[in-house]
């Protein structure tokens, strides 16, 4: 923050105050004249006209009362939450870099003790909506489980550490990376990369492959390709982006299906128990499934269930929608957008009186809005009615009152 | 140690502060970013430094608006360029028109003198604001705002007489246009 430079003294607050008058009808000759020297008349006509301009005039008093304090004092203390917690991280970082560089492994006690998240943070007050309160939406959060079984808390902040082969890893700005040009040996070390509800996490592993993952996901993977393949395996959802190398072919194991691939791109979708959907966005993947196996072309979707394995052209935004940053519904049902809310905003939904669940809507919103945003949204598009109590969501079809 | 934010001293000398402020500042802010969010963030990213940091604040009332009118405006134009990145074609004008010293002085005031009118509407005693709101935003008739409100249809009258009369002394001509806002 600059320091100011300007001070105006008490101008500004006499001149709005004697031009109120003046409007108002009120001012006297003395006034008038004091006005008349503290601003020249182009500004002053300037000024009156706005405040004639009623449709703009009522814009902008409508405005001013939109900016709530108490909603935006709480979003103060969140952000100071958030600054501090980054700036003691730093620190730690240093403290880590430093290790890594006289050799000493580092070591991942004083991460791993650290508390967990608190969803409750997340929980603030709505008087925008009427809800008891609003949810703030999800955030680059995660845990990774170590080698050695140690658990580091990933909130987007920085630092660097080391496994026991020399792989180093590193966090940034909520994405993870693995360096294993350090490394030797030829033992192969897993870790997994667990993504809470209400989160989300970017990793690009050693090879330079970059996976996002959504909420309440998971990847397993090692921390360098040591063999003649790299395998990971992942549950929830995961789009890749998938670095080429034709001598180490690149597979995803995913609910009992291999998703295999050469350099390529592509979203996996494996919320629903039992069935698995894969959209490719470039490149060439085959999925070998329980129910045998095909090779997708960009564009397309396979679905993979234990009845059978079918493949369709796929809506390619609707896919990928999440790792860009929104939501997107086209032709889903409430049972389906519920199921993504409850997944990046971190509540449980609960139907109250006779909801047509299968009623079907689409549009789209940032990820980035609240619970309270999204659901203003979907109640001018249904019609259904929501209340928010905590973290439970309540949908009923009847108005209230 | 745990500092929890929000319960420290400092913060709680800010507070106060914060809550008077805030609006204006944020219409403010908005009148060079266009963009309600955006506003709300640079002046909340104001005060998250104002608590973190240890300088005294001014003194007096006045020191302490023109303080906070110039830190926002500061975030402003840092916001601004920060943005232009993405719009490089409105450099020009980022740098000529607003934030000259009299165009700021003038935001100011058009401010201040928005806010000010907003708290006349604001401050009507209560029982005048529930008529007034019945009888122009609902669109009640006098006999179904006696009805709800459990009172006369004399005093309802009167009280719709006492509200017009106030807001005409406290905010001039075309007052009965400003009736749509009262909440």
């Amino acid at each position: 923050m600059t320091e100011p430079t300007t001070d105006w003294g008490e101008l500004p607050y006499r001149t709005a105050a004697l031009l109120l008058k003046q409007h108002q009808g009120t001012i006297t000759a003395g006034e008038q004249q004091e006005l008349d020297h503290l601003m020249d008349a182009p500004a002053r006509q300037r000024l009156l006209a706005e405040i004639n301009d009623f449709p703009a005039l009522e814009a902008r008093l409508n405005r001013l009362g939109r900016f709530n304090s108490p909603a935006a004092w709480q979003q103060v203390n969140h952000k100071r939450i958030h600054t501090s917690n980054k700036r003691s991280l730093r620190q730690r970082f240093y403290w880590a870099a430093a290790a890594a560089l006289t050799g000493i492994a580092a070591t991942a006690w004083f991460l791993s003790s650290r508390q967990p998240v608190n969803n409750l943070a997340r929980l603030v007050p709505d008087d925008r909506f009427g809800y008891q309160n609003d949810v703030l939406p999800g955030t680059s959060r995660a845990t990774l489980t170590l080698s050695n079984g140690k658990t580091v808390q990933l909130q987007g902040d920085d630092f660097l550490l080391e496994e026991k082969d020399g792989t180093r890893l590193r966090s940034d700005s909520g994405a993870l990376q693995y360096n294993a040009l350090t490394a030797s040996g030829s033992e192969t070390l897993y870790n997994t990369l667990r993504v809470p509800l209400a989160g989300t996490y970017r990793i690009v592993l050693p090879d330079g492959t970059a996976v996002w993952l959504n909420a309440a996901s998971e990847l397993r993977f090692p921390v360098r390709f040591t063999g003649s393949q790299r395998i990971v395996s992942l549950r929830g959802e995961g789009y890749f982006e998938v670095a080429p190398d034709a001598q180490k072919p690149f597979s995803v194991q995913v609910a009992g299906d291999t998703i295999n691939v050469l350099g390529t791109a592509f979203n996996i979708s494996a919320y629903q128990h039992g069935r698995t959907a894969t959209t490719l966005v470039s490149g060439k993947v085959t999925v070998a499934a329980r129910k045998g196996s095909k090779a997708l072309q960009p564009g397309q979707q396979a679905v993979s269930t234990a009845a059978a394995l079918q493949v369709s052209p796929a809506d390619m935004e609707k896919a990928t929608a999440w790792k860009n940053g929104y939501f997107y519904f086209s032709n889903e049902s409430i049972a389906e957008v519920m199921e993504q809310l409850t997944r990046w905003y971190g509540i449980t939904v609960a139907y109250e009186g006779a909801v047509d669940t299968r009623m079907r809507i689409g549009g789209s919103i940032s990820r980035e809005a609240s619970l309270g945003e999204v659901l203003e949204q979907l109640r001018l598009l249904s019609g259904l009615q929501f209340n928010i109590s905590g973290s439970e969501l309540t949908v009923s079809a009847a108005r209230k009152q | 140690m745990v500092k929890f934010p929000g319960h420290d001293e400092r913060s709680a000398a800010i507070e106060p502060l914060f809550h008077q402020y805030y609006p204006r500042l944020c219409e403010f802010a908005y009148r060079y970013l266009n963009d309600e969010a955006l506003a709300e963030d640079v002046v909340q990213d104001v005060f998250v430094l104002l608590c973190e940091r240890s300088g005294l604040l001014p003194e007096t009332d006045t020191a302490r608006k023109n303080y906070l009118y110039a830190v926002v405006r500061n975030a402003c134009f840092n916001r601004l360029r920060h943005l232009k990145v993405v719009h490089r074609h409105q450099d020009e004008q980022l740098r000529e028109q607003p934030f000259s010293p009299a165009e700021v002085l003038e935001t100011i005031i058009s401010t201040e003198m928005l806010a000010a009118m907003h708290a006349a509407v604001a401050s009507l005693p209560e029982g005048c604001a529930a008529v007034l709101r019945k009888s122009y935003v609902e669109g009640l008739s006098n006999t179904e705002i006696a009805e709800s409100l459990k009172i006369s249809i004399h005093t309802v009258k009167s009280q719709k007489q006492r509200a017009l009369s106030l807001l005409r002394e406290r905010l001039g001509p075309g007052f009965v246009f400003l009736l749509f806002f009262i909440r």
